[in-house]
Protein backbone atom coordinates (compact mmCIF):
# COMPACT_ATOMS: atom_id res chain seq x y z
CA UNK A 1 0.00 0.00 0.00
CA UNK A 2 2.76 2.30 0.82
CA UNK A 3 4.48 1.65 -2.28
CA UNK A 4 1.95 2.38 -4.11
CA UNK A 5 0.83 5.76 -2.43
CA UNK A 6 4.45 6.78 -2.88
CA UNK A 7 4.31 6.21 -6.83
CA UNK A 8 0.89 7.71 -7.21
CA UNK A 9 2.13 11.25 -5.40
CA UNK A 10 5.12 11.05 -7.71
CA UNK A 11 3.44 10.52 -10.66
CA UNK A 12 1.19 13.13 -9.51
CA UNK A 13 3.63 15.99 -8.80
CA UNK A 14 5.47 14.71 -11.80
CA UNK A 15 2.20 15.64 -13.87
CA UNK A 16 1.68 18.57 -11.80
CA UNK A 17 4.95 19.85 -13.06
CA UNK A 18 3.82 19.04 -17.03
CA UNK A 19 0.93 20.81 -16.01
CA UNK A 20 2.43 24.15 -15.31
CA UNK A 21 4.35 24.39 -17.82
CA UNK A 22 1.05 24.71 -19.81
CA UNK A 23 -0.22 28.11 -18.38
CA UNK A 24 -2.58 26.71 -15.73
CA UNK A 25 -4.00 30.09 -15.78
CA UNK A 26 -5.94 30.04 -19.66
CA UNK A 27 -6.80 26.59 -19.06
CA UNK A 28 -8.41 26.31 -15.46
CA UNK A 29 -12.58 25.85 -16.16
CA UNK A 30 -14.89 28.65 -15.55
CA UNK A 31 -18.13 27.57 -13.76
CA UNK A 32 -19.94 26.63 -16.54
CA UNK A 33 -17.12 24.78 -17.88
CA UNK A 34 -16.87 22.55 -15.24
CA UNK A 35 -20.76 22.09 -15.40
CA UNK A 36 -20.07 21.02 -18.88
CA UNK A 37 -17.17 18.78 -18.20
CA UNK A 38 -19.21 17.34 -14.88
CA UNK A 39 -22.48 17.03 -17.18
CA UNK A 40 -20.43 14.00 -19.02
CA UNK A 41 -20.38 11.54 -15.73
CA UNK A 42 -24.23 12.03 -15.78
CA UNK A 43 -25.07 9.63 -18.70
CA UNK A 44 -23.97 7.28 -16.50
CA UNK A 45 -24.55 8.67 -13.03
CA UNK A 46 -27.32 10.48 -13.23
CA UNK A 47 -28.23 14.40 -14.11
CA UNK A 48 -27.88 15.33 -10.16
CA UNK A 49 -25.50 11.98 -9.51
CA UNK A 50 -27.78 10.40 -7.47
CA UNK A 51 -27.72 7.29 -9.36
CA UNK A 52 -30.19 4.58 -10.58
CA UNK A 53 -29.99 0.88 -10.48
CA UNK A 54 -26.20 -0.53 -9.33
CA UNK A 55 -23.48 1.97 -10.55
CA UNK A 56 -21.84 4.00 -7.98
CA UNK A 57 -24.44 6.99 -6.54
CA UNK A 58 -21.57 9.96 -6.71
CA UNK A 59 -23.47 13.02 -4.99
CA UNK A 60 -22.59 14.44 -2.06
CA UNK A 61 -19.75 11.61 -1.41
CA UNK A 62 -16.80 13.94 0.54
CA UNK A 63 -14.50 15.53 -1.97
CA UNK A 64 -11.79 13.26 -1.00
CA UNK A 65 -13.44 10.20 -0.96
CA UNK A 66 -14.61 10.76 -4.70
CA UNK A 67 -11.22 12.38 -5.87
CA UNK A 68 -9.21 9.56 -3.84
CA UNK A 69 -11.65 6.71 -5.84
CA UNK A 70 -10.95 8.61 -9.38
CA UNK A 71 -7.45 8.96 -9.36
CA UNK A 72 -7.12 5.56 -8.03
CA UNK A 73 -8.83 4.04 -11.06
CA UNK A 74 -7.04 6.68 -12.97
CA UNK A 75 -3.88 5.02 -12.05
CA UNK A 76 -4.40 1.76 -12.19
CA UNK A 77 -5.15 -1.18 -15.20
CA UNK A 78 -7.83 -2.73 -14.61
CA UNK A 79 -10.02 -3.43 -17.90
CA UNK A 80 -12.95 -1.66 -16.20
CA UNK A 81 -15.83 0.38 -18.12
CA UNK A 82 -15.15 3.15 -15.50
CA UNK A 83 -11.35 2.78 -15.17
CA UNK A 84 -11.17 2.88 -19.01
CA UNK A 85 -13.64 6.15 -19.19
CA UNK A 86 -11.96 8.28 -16.51
CA UNK A 87 -8.63 8.12 -18.11
CA UNK A 88 -10.01 10.48 -20.41
CA UNK A 89 -9.47 12.99 -18.30
CA UNK A 90 -6.89 15.02 -16.55
CA UNK A 91 -5.79 14.89 -12.87
CA UNK A 92 -6.85 18.57 -12.74
CA UNK A 93 -10.45 18.24 -14.68
CA UNK A 94 -10.67 14.77 -12.17
CA UNK A 95 -10.21 17.70 -9.46
CA UNK A 96 -13.37 19.69 -10.29
CA UNK A 97 -15.64 16.90 -11.39
CA UNK A 98 -14.55 15.69 -7.69
CA UNK A 99 -15.70 19.13 -6.20
CA UNK A 100 -18.70 19.59 -8.50
CA UNK A 101 -20.34 16.16 -7.28
CA UNK A 102 -18.65 16.57 -3.71
CA UNK A 103 -21.28 19.92 -3.94
CA UNK A 104 -24.60 18.64 -5.03
CA UNK A 105 -27.24 17.47 -2.48
CA UNK A 106 -27.53 13.58 -1.67
CA UNK A 107 -30.70 12.02 -2.00
CA UNK A 108 -30.25 9.56 0.42
CA UNK A 109 -33.95 8.63 0.90
CA UNK A 110 -35.46 9.11 -2.04
CA UNK A 111 -32.15 7.34 -3.81
CA UNK A 112 -32.84 4.17 -2.04
CA UNK A 113 -36.81 3.58 -2.46
CA UNK A 114 -35.63 3.94 -6.27
CA UNK A 115 -33.07 1.69 -6.24
CA UNK A 116 -35.36 -1.00 -4.84
CA UNK A 117 -38.58 0.12 -7.33
CA UNK A 118 -36.08 -0.42 -9.63
CA UNK A 119 -34.92 -3.95 -8.94
CA UNK A 120 -38.29 -5.26 -8.95
CA UNK A 121 -38.66 -3.96 -12.10
CA UNK A 122 -35.58 -6.06 -13.75
CA UNK A 123 -37.09 -8.36 -12.00
CA UNK A 124 -40.26 -8.36 -13.82
CA UNK A 125 -38.63 -7.56 -17.21
CA UNK A 126 -36.33 -10.42 -17.17
CA UNK A 127 -38.97 -13.03 -15.60
CA UNK A 128 -42.77 -12.11 -16.65
CA UNK A 129 -42.56 -10.31 -19.10
CA UNK A 130 -44.86 -11.82 -21.60
CA UNK A 131 -48.29 -11.20 -19.29
CA UNK A 132 -47.01 -7.43 -18.80
CA UNK A 133 -46.22 -7.22 -22.35
CA UNK A 134 -49.77 -8.85 -24.34
CA UNK A 135 -51.34 -5.51 -22.23
CA UNK A 136 -49.16 -2.88 -23.67
CA UNK A 137 -48.85 -4.14 -27.01
CA UNK A 138 -51.99 -3.58 -27.12
CA UNK A 139 -51.64 -0.15 -26.43
CA UNK A 140 -48.74 0.20 -27.89
CA UNK A 141 -50.43 -0.87 -31.13
CA UNK A 142 -53.14 1.85 -30.75
CA UNK A 143 -50.78 4.70 -30.08
CA UNK A 144 -48.67 3.94 -33.12
CA UNK A 145 -51.08 2.82 -35.84
CA UNK A 146 -50.62 5.21 -38.09
CA UNK A 147 -47.01 6.79 -37.45
CA UNK A 148 -44.54 6.75 -40.21
CA UNK A 149 -41.53 4.60 -39.12
CA UNK A 150 -38.97 5.60 -41.71
CA UNK A 151 -36.95 8.57 -39.74
CA UNK A 152 -36.76 9.56 -36.42
CA UNK A 153 -38.71 12.77 -36.90
CA UNK B 1 -7.87 5.24 1.81
CA UNK B 2 -8.19 9.24 2.38
CA UNK B 3 -4.34 9.67 2.25
CA UNK B 4 -5.23 12.45 -0.16
CA UNK B 5 -6.98 15.40 1.23
CA UNK B 6 -8.38 19.01 -0.32
CA UNK B 7 -5.39 20.87 1.02
CA UNK B 8 -3.21 18.52 -0.03
CA UNK B 9 -4.01 18.26 -3.19
CA UNK B 10 -4.69 22.35 -3.53
CA UNK B 11 -1.13 22.23 -2.84
CA UNK B 12 0.06 20.29 -5.55
CA UNK B 13 -1.98 21.58 -7.86
CA UNK B 14 -0.90 25.05 -7.32
CA UNK B 15 -4.61 25.98 -7.16
CA UNK B 16 -6.52 28.82 -5.07
CA UNK B 17 -9.26 27.32 -3.47
CA UNK B 18 -10.95 30.69 -4.92
CA UNK B 19 -10.93 28.90 -8.39
CA UNK B 20 -13.12 25.99 -6.90
CA UNK B 21 -16.99 26.07 -8.31
CA UNK B 22 -19.66 25.50 -6.02
CA UNK B 23 -23.00 25.05 -7.73
CA UNK B 24 -24.53 27.64 -6.23
CA UNK B 25 -21.26 30.31 -7.98
CA UNK B 26 -22.79 28.17 -11.34
CA UNK B 27 -25.89 29.39 -10.78
CA UNK B 28 -25.27 32.57 -10.24
CA UNK B 29 -23.26 32.91 -13.51
CA UNK B 30 -25.51 31.11 -15.95
CA UNK B 31 -28.48 33.33 -14.39
CA UNK B 32 -27.04 36.54 -15.19
CA UNK B 33 -30.54 37.87 -16.64
CA UNK B 34 -28.85 38.29 -20.01
CA UNK B 35 -30.14 35.00 -21.11
CA UNK B 36 -33.52 35.64 -22.88
CA UNK B 37 -34.02 34.06 -25.92
CA UNK B 38 -35.87 31.53 -27.99
CA UNK B 39 -34.92 28.07 -29.46
CA UNK B 40 -36.51 25.31 -31.43
CA UNK B 41 -35.48 22.12 -31.08
CA UNK B 42 -36.22 19.94 -34.46
CA UNK B 43 -36.62 16.18 -33.35
CA UNK B 44 -36.18 14.30 -29.59
CA UNK B 45 -34.61 11.57 -29.14
CA UNK B 46 -31.61 11.26 -27.77
CA UNK B 47 -29.84 14.47 -29.09
CA UNK B 48 -32.93 16.58 -28.81
CA UNK B 49 -34.08 15.75 -25.37
CA UNK B 50 -31.12 16.46 -23.87
CA UNK B 51 -30.44 19.58 -25.71
CA UNK B 52 -33.60 21.02 -25.25
CA UNK B 53 -33.71 19.61 -20.62
CA UNK B 54 -30.05 20.83 -20.56
CA UNK B 55 -30.98 24.28 -21.63
CA UNK B 56 -33.46 24.74 -19.77
CA UNK B 57 -31.74 23.61 -16.62
CA UNK B 58 -28.69 25.58 -17.19
CA UNK B 59 -30.32 28.65 -17.65
CA UNK B 60 -32.45 28.57 -15.17
CA UNK B 61 -35.20 28.75 -17.12
CA UNK B 62 -35.13 31.45 -19.03
CA UNK B 63 -34.57 30.39 -22.20
CA UNK B 64 -37.33 29.54 -24.00
CA UNK B 65 -37.20 25.77 -25.48
CA UNK B 66 -39.45 24.74 -28.12
CA UNK B 67 -39.40 21.03 -29.70
CA UNK B 68 -41.06 19.81 -32.42
CA UNK B 69 -41.69 16.04 -33.10
CA UNK B 70 -44.22 14.25 -34.63
CA UNK B 71 -44.67 11.95 -32.01
CA UNK B 72 -45.35 12.45 -28.70
CA UNK B 73 -43.28 9.46 -27.23
CA UNK B 74 -39.58 8.34 -28.34
CA UNK B 75 -38.90 4.82 -28.71
CA UNK B 76 -35.31 4.16 -27.67
CA UNK B 77 -33.08 2.08 -30.12
CA UNK B 78 -30.76 1.85 -27.26
CA UNK B 79 -32.22 -1.60 -25.70
CA UNK B 80 -34.52 -2.09 -28.43
CA UNK B 81 -32.97 -5.54 -29.53
CA UNK B 82 -34.23 -7.03 -26.01
CA UNK B 83 -37.81 -5.64 -27.58
CA UNK B 84 -36.93 -7.77 -30.29
CA UNK B 85 -36.37 -10.89 -28.09
CA UNK B 86 -39.31 -9.94 -25.97
CA UNK B 87 -36.87 -9.27 -22.88
CA UNK B 88 -38.11 -6.20 -22.61
CA UNK B 89 -41.81 -4.43 -23.33
CA UNK B 90 -42.08 -1.62 -25.65
CA UNK B 91 -42.57 0.58 -22.75
CA UNK B 92 -39.64 0.17 -21.02
CA UNK B 93 -38.01 2.25 -24.29
CA UNK B 94 -41.09 4.43 -24.85
CA UNK B 95 -40.36 7.87 -23.42
CA UNK B 96 -43.21 10.74 -23.43
CA UNK B 97 -41.91 13.92 -24.58
CA UNK B 98 -44.28 15.58 -21.50
CA UNK B 99 -42.03 14.55 -18.69
CA UNK B 100 -39.50 17.28 -20.26
CA UNK B 101 -42.40 19.59 -20.55
CA UNK B 102 -43.83 19.01 -16.51
CA UNK B 103 -40.03 18.92 -15.11
CA UNK B 104 -38.33 21.76 -17.32
CA UNK B 105 -40.90 23.70 -19.16
CA UNK B 106 -39.82 22.70 -22.33
CA UNK B 107 -42.74 23.68 -25.16
CA UNK B 108 -43.73 20.74 -26.95
CA UNK B 109 -45.72 20.64 -30.62
CA UNK B 110 -46.71 17.80 -31.64
CA UNK B 111 -45.58 18.57 -35.86
CA UNK B 112 -42.95 18.16 -38.60
CA UNK B 113 -40.82 21.11 -39.84
CA UNK B 114 -41.49 21.72 -43.67
CA UNK B 115 -38.98 24.83 -44.31
CA UNK B 116 -37.34 27.19 -42.19
CA UNK B 117 -36.08 30.62 -42.59
CA UNK B 118 -32.73 31.12 -40.97
CA UNK B 119 -31.54 34.18 -42.82
CA UNK B 120 -33.11 36.72 -41.00
CA UNK B 121 -31.66 37.40 -36.90
CA UNK B 122 -35.39 36.68 -35.84
CA UNK B 123 -35.87 32.49 -37.85
CA UNK B 124 -39.07 31.18 -38.76
CA UNK B 125 -39.31 27.54 -38.53
CA UNK B 126 -42.54 26.63 -41.08
CA UNK B 127 -44.78 23.74 -39.60
CA UNK B 128 -46.77 20.91 -41.52
CA UNK B 129 -49.51 22.08 -39.29
CA UNK B 130 -49.37 25.81 -40.51
CA UNK B 131 -47.43 27.13 -37.74
CA UNK B 132 -44.67 29.65 -37.98
CA UNK B 133 -42.77 29.39 -34.74
CA UNK B 134 -40.04 32.40 -34.22
CA UNK B 135 -36.99 32.23 -32.22
CA UNK B 136 -33.20 32.93 -32.39
CA UNK B 137 -31.43 29.66 -32.52
CA UNK B 138 -32.06 26.53 -34.32
CA UNK B 139 -31.40 23.13 -33.09
CA UNK B 140 -31.90 20.36 -35.79
CA UNK B 141 -31.83 16.68 -34.25
CA UNK B 142 -33.35 14.19 -36.89
CA UNK B 143 -31.42 11.03 -36.51
CA UNK B 144 -30.84 8.87 -39.65
CA UNK B 145 -32.48 8.67 -42.64
CA UNK B 146 -31.38 5.48 -45.31
CA UNK B 147 -30.24 4.83 -48.87
CA UNK B 148 -32.65 3.85 -51.25
CA UNK B 149 -32.08 0.11 -52.19
CA UNK B 150 -34.36 -1.10 -55.40
CA UNK B 151 -37.06 -2.99 -54.29
CA UNK B 152 -36.80 -2.46 -50.62
CA UNK B 153 -40.09 -2.14 -48.76
CA UNK B 154 -39.82 -1.99 -45.26
CA UNK B 155 -43.06 -2.85 -44.25
CA UNK B 156 -42.16 -6.09 -45.41
CA UNK B 157 -38.67 -6.17 -44.61
CA UNK B 158 -38.10 -4.34 -41.44
CA UNK B 159 -34.92 -2.43 -40.72
CA UNK B 160 -35.75 -2.07 -36.94
CA UNK B 161 -33.25 0.89 -36.82
CA UNK B 162 -35.54 3.44 -35.76
CA UNK B 163 -37.27 2.15 -32.82
CA UNK B 164 -40.88 1.81 -32.50
CA UNK B 165 -43.03 0.31 -35.47
CA UNK B 166 -40.60 -1.37 -37.12
CA UNK B 167 -38.65 -2.93 -33.84
CA UNK B 168 -42.53 -4.37 -32.96
CA UNK B 169 -42.56 -5.38 -37.14
CA UNK B 170 -39.44 -7.68 -36.88
CA UNK B 171 -40.89 -8.78 -33.30
CA UNK B 172 -43.35 -10.74 -34.41
CA UNK B 173 -41.66 -11.93 -37.76
CA UNK B 174 -38.85 -13.65 -35.02
CA UNK B 175 -42.24 -14.75 -33.06
CA UNK B 176 -42.95 -16.76 -36.21
CA UNK B 177 -40.03 -18.16 -37.26
CA UNK B 178 -39.43 -21.71 -37.06
CA UNK B 179 -36.69 -23.61 -35.90
CA UNK B 180 -34.38 -24.50 -38.72
CA UNK B 181 -35.53 -21.41 -40.85
CA UNK B 182 -32.77 -18.65 -41.90
CA UNK B 183 -32.59 -15.45 -40.73
CA UNK B 184 -30.66 -13.16 -42.98
CA UNK B 185 -29.56 -9.74 -42.17
CA UNK B 186 -27.17 -6.89 -43.74
CA UNK B 187 -24.76 -4.76 -42.18
CA UNK B 188 -24.62 -0.93 -43.38
CA UNK B 189 -21.66 0.68 -44.37
CA UNK B 190 -19.99 2.56 -41.67
CA UNK B 191 -20.40 5.24 -40.10
CA UNK B 192 -24.06 3.96 -39.22
CA UNK B 193 -25.85 4.67 -35.89
CA UNK B 194 -24.66 2.18 -33.49
CA UNK B 195 -21.23 0.59 -34.16
CA UNK B 196 -21.45 -2.53 -32.36
CA UNK B 197 -25.71 -2.66 -32.63
CA UNK B 198 -25.79 -4.75 -35.94
CA UNK B 199 -23.38 -7.29 -34.62
CA UNK B 200 -25.10 -6.93 -31.05
CA UNK B 201 -28.38 -8.25 -33.12
CA UNK B 202 -27.07 -10.93 -34.74
CA UNK B 203 -26.14 -12.65 -31.75
CA UNK B 204 -29.51 -11.67 -30.20
CA UNK B 205 -30.96 -13.30 -33.00
CA UNK B 206 -29.11 -16.40 -33.25
CA UNK B 207 -29.52 -16.90 -29.49
CA UNK B 208 -33.59 -16.86 -30.50
CA UNK B 209 -32.71 -19.60 -33.43
CA UNK B 210 -30.72 -21.42 -30.77
CA UNK B 211 -33.52 -22.07 -28.37
CA UNK B 212 -35.54 -22.65 -31.38
CA UNK B 213 -33.59 -25.52 -32.02
CA UNK B 214 -31.11 -24.35 -34.59
CA UNK B 215 -31.32 -22.64 -38.05
CA UNK B 216 -29.44 -20.09 -40.18
CA UNK B 217 -28.15 -16.19 -39.46
CA UNK B 218 -26.82 -14.64 -42.60
CA UNK B 219 -24.91 -11.60 -41.74
CA UNK B 220 -23.89 -9.71 -44.75
CA UNK B 221 -21.77 -6.94 -44.07
CA UNK B 222 -20.84 -4.10 -46.37
CA UNK B 223 -17.88 -3.49 -44.27
CA UNK B 224 -14.55 -5.18 -44.60
CA UNK B 225 -14.71 -6.83 -41.11
CA UNK B 226 -16.24 -6.52 -38.15
CA UNK B 227 -16.14 -2.87 -37.00
CA UNK B 228 -15.97 -3.23 -33.14
CA UNK B 229 -15.33 -5.79 -30.80
CA UNK B 230 -13.99 -7.70 -33.74
CA UNK B 231 -12.43 -10.26 -31.40
CA UNK B 232 -15.68 -10.53 -29.06
CA UNK B 233 -18.21 -10.80 -32.08
CA UNK B 234 -16.09 -13.43 -34.56
CA UNK B 235 -15.99 -15.55 -30.92
CA UNK B 236 -19.32 -15.26 -30.95
CA UNK B 237 -20.50 -15.99 -33.93
CA UNK B 238 -17.84 -18.94 -34.74
CA UNK B 239 -18.15 -20.70 -30.93
CA UNK B 240 -21.05 -19.84 -29.31
CA UNK B 241 -23.59 -19.83 -32.50
CA UNK B 242 -21.28 -22.02 -34.63
CA UNK B 243 -22.87 -23.72 -37.06
CA UNK B 244 -25.93 -21.06 -36.89
CA UNK B 245 -24.22 -17.50 -37.64
CA UNK B 246 -22.49 -17.34 -41.36
CA UNK B 247 -20.76 -14.35 -41.45
CA UNK B 248 -19.74 -12.80 -44.42
CA UNK B 249 -17.90 -9.32 -45.22
CA UNK B 250 -17.22 -6.89 -48.35
CA UNK B 251 -21.18 -7.27 -49.65
CA UNK B 252 -22.41 -5.30 -52.05
CA UNK B 253 -26.16 -5.13 -52.62
CA UNK B 254 -27.85 -4.82 -56.04
CA UNK B 255 -31.21 -5.34 -54.96
CA UNK B 256 -33.99 -6.94 -52.60
CA UNK B 257 -37.03 -8.99 -53.48
CA UNK B 258 -39.23 -7.54 -50.41
CA UNK B 259 -42.13 -10.23 -51.16
CA UNK B 260 -39.68 -13.20 -51.45
CA UNK B 261 -37.67 -12.09 -49.18
CA UNK B 262 -34.41 -12.21 -50.88
CA UNK B 263 -31.10 -10.33 -51.19
CA UNK B 264 -29.39 -9.87 -54.51
CA UNK B 265 -25.45 -9.04 -53.97
CA UNK B 266 -23.23 -7.70 -56.91
CA UNK B 267 -20.04 -9.77 -55.47
CA UNK B 268 -21.95 -13.14 -53.89
CA UNK B 269 -24.44 -14.29 -55.68
CA UNK B 270 -28.13 -14.23 -53.62
CA UNK B 271 -29.42 -14.61 -50.05
CA UNK B 272 -33.11 -16.21 -49.67
CA UNK B 273 -34.59 -15.97 -46.21
CA UNK B 274 -37.66 -16.80 -44.41
CA UNK B 275 -37.15 -13.73 -42.29
CA UNK B 276 -35.24 -10.23 -43.38
CA UNK B 277 -33.33 -7.77 -41.80
CA UNK B 278 -32.41 -4.76 -44.12
CA UNK B 279 -30.55 -2.28 -42.49
CA UNK B 280 -29.64 0.36 -45.63
CA UNK B 281 -26.82 2.51 -45.39
CA UNK B 282 -27.31 5.67 -43.63
CA UNK B 283 -27.34 9.63 -43.90
CA UNK B 284 -28.48 12.21 -42.46
CA UNK B 285 -31.95 13.30 -41.58
CA UNK B 286 -34.01 13.93 -44.82
CA UNK B 287 -34.54 18.16 -43.36
CA UNK B 288 -30.72 18.76 -43.78
CA UNK B 289 -30.44 17.85 -46.95
CA UNK B 290 -33.67 19.19 -47.86
CA UNK B 291 -32.56 22.50 -46.35
CA UNK B 292 -29.45 22.45 -48.84
CA UNK B 293 -27.17 22.79 -45.61
CA UNK B 294 -23.86 21.87 -46.47
CA UNK B 295 -22.89 18.11 -46.08
CA UNK B 296 -19.59 16.16 -45.13
CA UNK B 297 -18.82 12.77 -47.43
CA UNK B 298 -21.75 13.97 -48.83
CA UNK B 299 -23.79 12.47 -45.98
CA UNK B 300 -23.48 14.46 -42.51
CA UNK B 301 -24.24 17.62 -41.43
CA UNK B 302 -20.93 20.14 -41.78
CA UNK B 303 -20.69 21.27 -38.03
CA UNK B 304 -18.02 22.36 -35.81
CA UNK B 305 -17.75 20.02 -32.69
CA UNK B 306 -17.24 23.08 -30.46
CA UNK B 307 -20.74 24.17 -30.74
CA UNK B 308 -21.99 21.71 -33.33
CA UNK B 309 -23.13 25.10 -35.10
CA UNK B 310 -23.29 24.07 -39.42
CA UNK B 311 -19.93 25.86 -40.56
CA UNK B 312 -21.20 28.61 -43.12
CA UNK B 313 -24.62 28.99 -41.25
CA UNK B 314 -25.01 30.77 -38.24
CA UNK B 315 -27.07 30.08 -35.28
CA UNK B 316 -28.61 26.51 -36.95
CA UNK B 317 -27.05 23.62 -34.78
CA UNK B 318 -27.62 20.25 -35.65
CA UNK B 319 -26.24 17.44 -33.40
CA UNK B 320 -26.62 13.20 -32.83
CA UNK B 321 -26.51 10.89 -35.71
CA UNK B 322 -27.08 13.86 -38.08
CA UNK B 323 -23.68 15.57 -37.85
CA UNK B 324 -20.52 14.42 -39.58
CA UNK B 325 -17.90 14.27 -36.87
CA UNK B 326 -14.71 12.10 -35.98
CA UNK B 327 -17.11 10.56 -33.09
CA UNK B 328 -19.50 7.50 -33.05
CA UNK B 329 -23.03 8.03 -33.79
CA UNK B 330 -25.01 6.59 -30.74
CA UNK B 331 -27.57 7.56 -28.46
CA UNK B 332 -25.24 8.23 -25.41
CA UNK B 333 -22.84 10.03 -28.05
CA UNK B 334 -26.06 12.42 -29.21
CA UNK B 335 -26.64 13.19 -25.50
CA UNK B 336 -22.89 13.73 -24.88
CA UNK B 337 -22.85 16.06 -27.93
CA UNK B 338 -26.16 17.92 -26.93
CA UNK B 339 -24.58 19.15 -23.71
CA UNK B 340 -21.79 21.29 -25.60
CA UNK B 341 -24.34 22.42 -27.31
CA UNK B 342 -26.44 23.95 -24.81
CA UNK B 343 -23.22 25.11 -23.37
CA UNK B 344 -22.41 26.99 -26.30
CA UNK B 345 -26.22 28.18 -27.26
CA UNK B 346 -25.77 29.64 -23.74
CA UNK B 347 -22.79 31.00 -23.81
CA UNK B 348 -23.73 32.73 -27.53
CA UNK B 349 -26.55 34.14 -25.91
CA UNK B 350 -24.77 36.09 -23.24
CA UNK B 351 -21.81 36.97 -25.83
CA UNK B 352 -19.42 34.81 -24.39
CA UNK B 353 -16.28 33.48 -26.30
CA UNK B 354 -17.03 29.52 -27.47
CA UNK B 355 -13.39 29.55 -28.22
CA UNK B 356 -11.36 30.79 -24.92
CA UNK B 357 -8.82 28.05 -23.92
CA UNK B 358 -10.65 27.73 -20.73
CA UNK B 359 -13.38 25.93 -22.32
CA UNK B 360 -11.58 24.32 -25.48
CA UNK B 361 -9.46 22.49 -23.19
CA UNK B 362 -12.46 20.70 -21.33
CA UNK B 363 -14.40 19.74 -23.96
CA UNK B 364 -14.78 16.37 -24.03
CA UNK B 365 -17.56 13.53 -24.76
CA UNK B 366 -17.53 9.96 -23.98
CA UNK B 367 -19.42 6.92 -25.26
CA UNK B 368 -20.22 4.10 -23.50
CA UNK B 369 -22.30 0.92 -24.43
CA UNK B 370 -23.17 -2.37 -23.03
CA UNK B 371 -24.36 -5.04 -26.13
CA UNK B 372 -25.90 -8.60 -25.10
CA UNK B 373 -24.76 -11.51 -26.46
CA UNK B 374 -26.47 -13.90 -24.98
CA UNK B 375 -29.91 -13.74 -23.19
CA UNK B 376 -28.13 -13.68 -20.06
CA UNK B 377 -24.62 -12.75 -20.75
CA UNK B 378 -23.18 -9.40 -22.30
CA UNK B 379 -19.88 -6.95 -22.94
CA UNK B 380 -19.39 -3.04 -23.14
CA UNK B 381 -17.26 -1.05 -25.17
CA UNK B 382 -16.30 2.56 -23.92
CA UNK B 383 -14.30 5.92 -25.47
CA UNK B 384 -13.82 9.14 -24.89
CA UNK B 385 -13.10 12.26 -26.48
CA UNK B 386 -11.33 15.78 -26.20
CA UNK B 387 -11.28 18.48 -28.35
CA UNK B 388 -8.02 18.79 -30.38
CA UNK B 389 -7.22 22.64 -30.98
CA UNK B 390 -4.75 21.74 -33.87
CA UNK B 391 -6.47 19.23 -35.67
CA UNK B 392 -9.80 21.59 -34.64
CA UNK B 393 -11.90 17.84 -34.04
CA UNK B 394 -12.89 15.68 -31.37
CA UNK B 395 -9.95 12.83 -30.92
CA UNK B 396 -10.26 9.90 -29.01
CA UNK B 397 -8.14 9.41 -25.83
CA UNK B 398 -6.04 6.08 -26.45
CA UNK B 399 -6.08 5.08 -22.62
CA UNK B 400 -9.27 5.72 -22.70
CA UNK B 401 -10.35 3.29 -25.15
CA UNK B 402 -11.51 -0.13 -23.85
CA UNK B 403 -13.66 -3.43 -24.45
CA UNK B 404 -14.87 -5.89 -22.07
CA UNK B 405 -12.53 -9.17 -22.77
CA UNK B 406 -15.60 -11.80 -21.97
CA UNK B 407 -18.85 -11.50 -22.20
CA UNK B 408 -20.28 -12.32 -18.48
CA UNK B 409 -23.49 -12.53 -16.11
CA UNK B 410 -22.76 -8.41 -14.74
CA UNK B 411 -22.26 -6.83 -17.55
CA UNK B 412 -25.89 -7.74 -18.70
CA UNK B 413 -27.13 -6.31 -15.35
CA UNK B 414 -24.76 -3.12 -15.40
CA UNK B 415 -26.56 -2.70 -18.90
CA UNK B 416 -29.65 -2.36 -17.35
CA UNK B 417 -28.30 0.46 -14.56
CA UNK B 418 -26.73 1.80 -17.67
CA UNK B 419 -29.71 2.54 -19.92
CA UNK B 420 -31.66 3.57 -16.81
CA UNK B 421 -29.37 6.07 -16.21
CA UNK B 422 -28.98 7.20 -19.99
CA UNK B 423 -32.48 7.50 -20.21
CA UNK B 424 -32.98 9.31 -16.92
CA UNK B 425 -30.40 12.26 -18.06
CA UNK B 426 -32.09 12.59 -21.79
CA UNK B 427 -36.26 12.33 -21.57
CA UNK B 428 -36.55 12.81 -17.67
Amino acid sequence: MKKYQLIRYISLIFSLLVFNNLQANETTPSPDTVRLLASQCAQCHGTTGNTLGDFDSIAGDTFDELLNELLDMHADNDNEIMHKQIKGYSKEQIWYIADYYANLPKNSNEDKSEEKEEDKEDEVDEEDEEDEEDEEDEEDEEDEEDEEDEEDE
Amino acid sequence: MNNFNRRDFIKLMGISTAAVATPSLIKTASANGGLSARVVVVGSGFAGSTVAKHLRLWSNNLIDVTVVDPHFAHVSCVMSNLVVNEQLAMSDITFQHAVLNEKYGVNFIKSSVSSINHEAAEKQVFLENGQTLLCDYIVLAPGISFDDIPGLDHQKVPHAWVAGPQTKLLREKMKAILGGDTFVMTIPKAPYRCPPGPYERACVIADMMKKKGGGKVIVLDLNPKIIVEEHMFSNAFSEIYGGIVEYIPNIEIKAVDSDDLIVYTKNHGEFKADVLNVIPTHRAGKIITDLGFNTVADRWADVNPISYELNNTADVFVIGDSSGTSQPKSGHMANSQAKICADAIIRKIANRPLDSQERLANLTTNSACYSPITSTTATWLTAGFIYNQDEQRMKAIPASLGEAELHHVDHYKDMFSWSKNLFENTFM
